[in-house]
């Protein structure tokens, strides 16, 4: 069967999606119908409130991690005691840490003294 | 029709009838949807309206309109993907039956919409600008920001794969 001519496709395209003439006639006189005055942007606006939400929840979620610690205070006093090689520490908040090595020469000595304690508090 | 050869248009009211049916069949066959296409011609064409009673008329009104109804269609067709199953979900669309009068206009609407469908779609954009919307080629170049040579190769293109994938549909429809 010979191909069908460039034009005959295009007819066959164009006829294939037919329009009502009552649809046609309501665009033209919607379009007449307009209003001089430029539209609202609802569009741009609703976009821009959108970015703007968008952009607060990112700082939000950007912010939280940081704001749930809470940074301990720069001058902490720790008070501890030593006994029997082990350091028996008591946290600002209470709770204990018993620091010490298993092997002697891990243990600090016994007695009384300065240790310096490196580390952050959680 | 202007955009194969014919007169330039001046007056608005001539303008409108003259490229509402252009707008609106480009717009049903890349939505599918005839009230949607409505909608989305009657803004473009009040967007010409408004344009040319404020500045005078556009160079190409033709260009104009169509550059609008696909940049609107884009939006619709997002705003679809993200509400109809919504939509369906809840009952709002109920998919209704076409009348049986146009039982076998849309069985050959069918037919070439599945073969546009298969076409590339640059390939498919221009040849619907060109075939459905009836632009030139310079104005579907224009619309599509791309040369009208490049417009040219793909409309050439769509046609013969249209043509062919056509022809290929008869045949099993003969067969069948």
């Amino acid at each position: 069967m010979a191909p069908q001519p460039p034009d005959e496709i295009d007819r066959r395209v164009r006829e294939s999606f037919g329009v009502e003439p009552a649809a046609i006639r309501r665009v033209v006189d919607a379009a007449r119908a307009a209003p001089d005055g430029r539209p609202r942007r609802t569009w741009a606006l609703r976009t821009a409130v959108a970015a703007v939400g968008v952009a607060a929840l990112a700082l939000a979620v950007a912010w939280w991690p940081q704001a749930q610690v809470v940074p301990a205070p720069a001058e902490s006093v720790v008070s501890g005691s030593l006994a029997d090689g082990m350091l028996v520490l008591t946290w600002p908040d209470g709770s204990t840490s018993i620091l010490g090595g298993d092997r002697g020469d891990e243990r600090p000595p016994d007695g009384v003294g300065i240790v310096l304690v490196e580390g952050g508090s959680r | 029709m202007t955009g194969q050869g014919s007169p330039v248009i001046v007056d608005l009211d001539e303008t409108l009838s003259e490229l509402a049916p252009r707008v609106l069949r480009y717009l049903v066959a890349r939505l599918g949807d005839a009230s949607l296409a409505e909608e989305i011609a009657q803004e473009s064409l009040t967007a010409l309206v408004r344009c040319w009673r404020n500045g005078g008329a556009p160079e190409s009104a033709e260009a104009f309109v169509f550059a609008v109804a696909r940049r609107r269609l884009g939006r619709a067709v997002w705003r679809r993907r993200l509400w109809v199953p919504l939509e369906q979900a809840v009952g709002f669309r109920d998919g209704r039956p076409s009348p049986e009068s146009r039982a076998v206009a849309r069985s050959e609407e069918a037919r070439v919409r599945a073969a546009l469908a298969r076409l590339a779609r640059p390939d498919r954009e221009a040849i619907l600008l060109v075939a459905a919307g009836e632009l030139g080629m310079a104005e579907a170049a224009s619309v599509l920001g791309v040369s009208a040579s490049a417009v040219k190769m793909r409309v050439h293109r769509a046609r013969a794969r249209l043509a062919a994938l056509l022809e290929a549909d008869n045949g099993t429809t003969a067969s069948g």
